[in-house]
C-alpha cells in the first residue's frame, strides 16, 4: 500500500510537470477538496459504526488510559515538532502545523496545501507518511518491550492501516486502546488544523 | 475547513445509526480508496507544475524526515511516562485475561 501511495504521488509529479502549469492550481485544489470531503465522510461512517468497541472501554482504569494515550501523542508530537524547528529551519508555526496532522497525511497535506502553502503541504504529506512508514518497522519491536508502547509511533493511523499490525504484535486488549487512540486523534486533527489556520 | 468538520460529523451520524447496508459501505470504502489515489495524484501534480517547488524537493525530504522522526520520539517519551504512571503492569494483566 505504502509503495502504491508513493507511486501515485510520483506519477502526479510527472503529470504535473508534463501537463499542467501554475495557473491550474485552483482547479487541482477543487478536485482535492472534493475528494477529501468524500474520504472524510466515509472515515466518519467507519468511526460511528464502531460504537460496540467503544463501549468495551468503559471501566475507570481503561478510561484514564484511553484519555492519557491520545493526550500523550498530542503533547509528544507537538513537542517533537517544536524542537525539530530548530534543526529544519522551518518556523515554529510551520512545524507545529505539519505535526498537527498527527499521522493523517492525506487530510493534513491537502488542507495545508490548499489553505496555506503547497510547499508545506508537501512536507506535511512526506512527514506524516514517514511517521506511518517508521511505525510499520517500530510496532513489532516496541511491542516486545511494552505492548502499549507499540501504539506510540502511529498517531491517527493506529485506528486503521496500522491496526492489523498492532493485533499481530500486541494482541486484542491493546487493540482497543490503539483504536481509541486513533479515533480521538482523527477527530482532533480537523480541529487543530482549523484552529491553526484560522486562528 | 468547516466542510471537513460537517462531513466527519455527518459520517459519524450515518455510521452510528447504522443507516447504510454493508454492501453500500463496502462500495463507499472502495470509492474512498480511489479518492485517496486521486488526491495524491493531484497533490503530486501541484508540486510537479511548480518549478520552484521541484527545485527544493531534496530539502523538503530532509525536513520531512526530521519532522516525522521527532514526532515519533516525542510521543514515545510521553508514552513512557504514561506507562510508568498508569500501566506499569499492563502486560501482566493482559496475560491473565
Amino acid at each position: 500500500m505504502i509503495y502504491s501511495l508513493f507511486a501515485a504521488i510520483i506519477g502526479g509529479i510527472g503529470l504535473g510537470y508534463l501537463c499542467f502549469d501554475v495557473s491550474d492550481k485552483p482547479t487541482l485544489d477543487t478536485v482535492l477538496m472534493t475528494a477529501l470531503n468524500f474520504m472524510v465522510l466515509v472515515a466518519g461512517i467507519e468511526i460511528g459504526g464502531n460504537r460496540k468497541l467503544l463501549a468495551k472501554i468503559c471501566t475507570p482504569k481503561n478510561m484514564v488510559l484511553a484519555i492519557a494515550l491520545p493526550l500523550g501523542t498530542i503533547i509528544g508530537s507537538f513537542a517533537g515538532g517544536y524542537l525539530s524547528s530548530f534543526i529544519t529551519g522551518l518556523s515554529t508555526y510551520d512545524s507545529i502545523l505539519v505535526v498537527s496532522g498527527l499521522g493523517w497525511y492525506s487530510l493534513s497535506s491537502v488542507v495545508i496545501s490548499t489553505m496555506y502553502s503547497t510547499e508545506l503541504g508537501a512536507i506535511a504529506f512526506l512527514g506524516n507518511m514517514m511517521r506511518e512508514v517508521f511505525s510499520f518497522i517500530l510496532i513489532p519491536i516496541l511491542a516486545r518491550w511494552h505492548k502499549l508502547m507499540c501504539i506510540a509511533p502511529g498517531g491517527a493511523a493506529t485506528m486503521d492501516s496500522l491496526l492489523p499490525l498492532v493485533i499481530n504484535s500486541a494482541g486484542m486488549h491493546t487493540v482497543m486502546f490503539s483504536f481509541i487512540n486513533g479515533l480521538v486523534l482523527s477527530l482532533l486533527v480537523p480541529v487543530f488544523l482549523s484552529l491553526l489556520l484560522n486562528g | 475547513m468547516e466542510e471537513i468538520i460537517i462531513c466527519i460529523v455527518a459520517g459519524i451520524l450515518l455510521g452510528w445509526f447504522d443507516i447504510l447496508s454493508y454492501k453500500v459501505r463496502l462500495w463507499l470504502n472502495r470509492i474512498s480508496l480511489a479518492c485517496l489515489f486521486l488526491m495524491l495524484i493531484c497533490l503530486g501534480a501541484k508540486i510537479g507544475c511548480d518549478g520552484n517547488l521541484l527545485a527544493q524537493i531534496e530539502t523538503l525530504g530532509k525536513q520531512s524526515l526530521i519532522l516525522g522522526g521527532s514526532t515519533i520520539l516525542g510521543t514515545m517519551v510521553m508514552f513512557y511516562i504514561i506507562i510508568k504512571l498508569f500501566a506499569g503492569n499492563f502486560d501482566a494483566e493482559e496475560g491473565k485475561e
